[in-house]
C-alpha cells in the first residue's frame, strides 16, 4: 500500500479536471483519472482510465484496478460533466438522458464505489461539482441545472450515509469559467450571468481549488453535506 | 467452471469474523450455515448490513479476485432474498461467479 495519498478526478483529460490532477501530482498525491478519451501530455506518475462515467462495469473495473495497484483511495474528485444549453422547447429526450447519464448517474456510480474502498480505512473525502446554475435557475440550462440539483441532493444524502465510514461528502458551485463547457454560450449571456453575482468576475481555477482544498483539509472533518457556491451567488 | 462454495464461505466467515471484532458490543453475527443474518431474527440490521455486503464485495474480490455486485436489482427482486442466511448468500455468490464464468 503507497503511504501517499491517493486521488480519483473524473473528466481529468481536460479543463478543471485537468489542472486538478496535475496540481495535486505536484502535492504528492497518486492520481488517477478518467475521461472518454485519453488525454496527451500528463506527468509522469498520473494513471489514466478510458472510459465513460456512466458505464457500470467500466467503473467498477477501474476501482477494481485501483483497489489491486494501490489498495486505498482517500478522495475523489467528481468533476466530470457536460451541459447543454438550450431552451427546454427544443431540447431532445437524446440530450436529457445523455446529460443525466453523466452528470448524475456517473457521480453516483463513482461515489459508490470510491466509498466501497475508502471505508476500510474509516476515512475519505468526496468532493461533487454543482454550478450556479442550480441557485439561478437559468434560463436555456433546464436539464443541466436539473442534472446538478440532482448531484445536490446526491450530496446532502450521502453525507448522511457515509458519515458512519468516516467519509465527507460536499460539493463546489463554480461561476462561469472560460472551459470548454462554456464554449456554446455567447459573451453577452455570460456577461448578464456575471452581473448576478455578487463579485462581477469569471470565476478561475484557483477559486475551485480553493474551495477543494478547504473540503481535502484534516480539519474539515466536521464539514459534510454542504454546497460552497463561487462569486457570491 | 466448478464454483468452490467453500471458498466463498471462507470469505463470508472472514468478513464476519471482522464485523464481530469491530462490534464488541453486540450479539455476535454466527458464522453457521443456517444462521439469520438479514430480516426478522437476523443478527445484522440495515446498517450493518450495508457494512456486511460492502465486506464480501471486498472479500471476493480480495480473496477470489472476483469482482460482482452483491446489491443488485437481481438480488432484491428475489421473493426469499439472498442476504437472509449465510447458506442462501453462499448458493447466490455461488451463482453469480458461475453466471461471471459463462459470460
Amino acid at each position: 500500500m503507497p503511504d501517499a495519498r491517493v486521488m480519483v478526478v473524473t473528466g481529468a483529460s481536460r479543463g478543471i479536471g485537468r489542472e486538478l490532477a496535475v496540481h495535486y501530482l505536484q502535492q504528492g498525491y497518486v492520481v488517477a483519472g478518467c475521461s472518454r478519451r485519453t488525454p496527451d501530455g500528463l506527468p509522469e506518475g498520473y494513471h489514466h482510465f478510458a472510459l465513460d462515467v456512466g458505464d457500470e462495469p467500466a467503473v467498477k473495473a477501474m476501482f477494481a484496478a485501483l483497489r489491486d495497484r494501490f489498495g486505498r483511495l482517500d478522495v475523489l474528485v467528481n468533476n466530470a460533466g457536460i451541459a447543454s444549453m438550450n431552451h427546454a422547447l427544443l431540447t431532445p429526450l437524446e440530450t436529457v438522458e445523455r446529460i443525466l447519464r453523466t452528470n448524475v448517474a456517473g457521480t453516483f456510480l463513482f461515489c459508490r464505489e470510491a466509498a466501497k474502498l475508502m471505508q476500510r480505512a474509516r476515512w475519505g473525502r468526496i468532493v461533487n461539482f454543482s454550478t450556479v446554475a442550480v441557485p439561478l435557475k437559468l434560463e436555456g440550462e433546464a436539464i443541466y441545472a436539473a442534472s446538478k440539483a440532482a448531484v445536490e441532493s446526491l450530496t446532502a444524502v450521502l453525507a448522511r450515509e457515509l458519515a458512519e465510514f468516516g467519509i465527507t461528502v460536499n460539493a463546489v458551485g463554480p461561476a462561469p469559467i472560460r472551459t470548454d463547457l462554456l464554449a456554446g454560450v455567447g459573451e453577452e449571456k455570460l456577461q448578464k450571468l456575471i452581473r448576478r453575482q455578487a463579485i462581477r468576475r469569471f470565476g478561475e481555477f484557483r477559486d475551485v481549488l480553493n474551495v477543494v482544498d478547504f473540503f481535502l483539509r484534516p480539519e474539515s472533518d466536521f464539514v459534510t453535506g454542504q454546497v460552497i457556491y463561487l462569486g457570491g451567488v | 467452471m466448478t464454483i468452490d462454495k467453500a471458498r466463498i464461505r471462507e470469505v463470508v466467515g472472514a468478513v464476519i469474523d471482522e464485523l464481530n471484532a469491530q462490534w464488541p458490543d453486540r450479539p455476535p453475527i454466527e458464522k453457521r450455515g443456517d444462521a439469520v443474518l438479514f430480516g426478522r431474527s437476523g443478527s445484522l440490521d440495515s446498517l450493518g448490513l450495508v457494512h456486511f455486503v460492502v465486506g464480501v464485495e471486498q472479500g471476493l474480490a480480495e480473496m477470489l479476485g472476483a469482482n460482482v455486485t452483491l446489491a443488485s436489482d437481481k438480488a432484491m427482486a428475489r421473493q426469499h432474498s439472498p442476504f437472509r442466511t449465510v447458506d442462501s448468500l453462499v448458493d447466490f455468490i455461488a451463482e453469480l461467479l458461475q453466471e461471471e464464468a459463462s459470460a
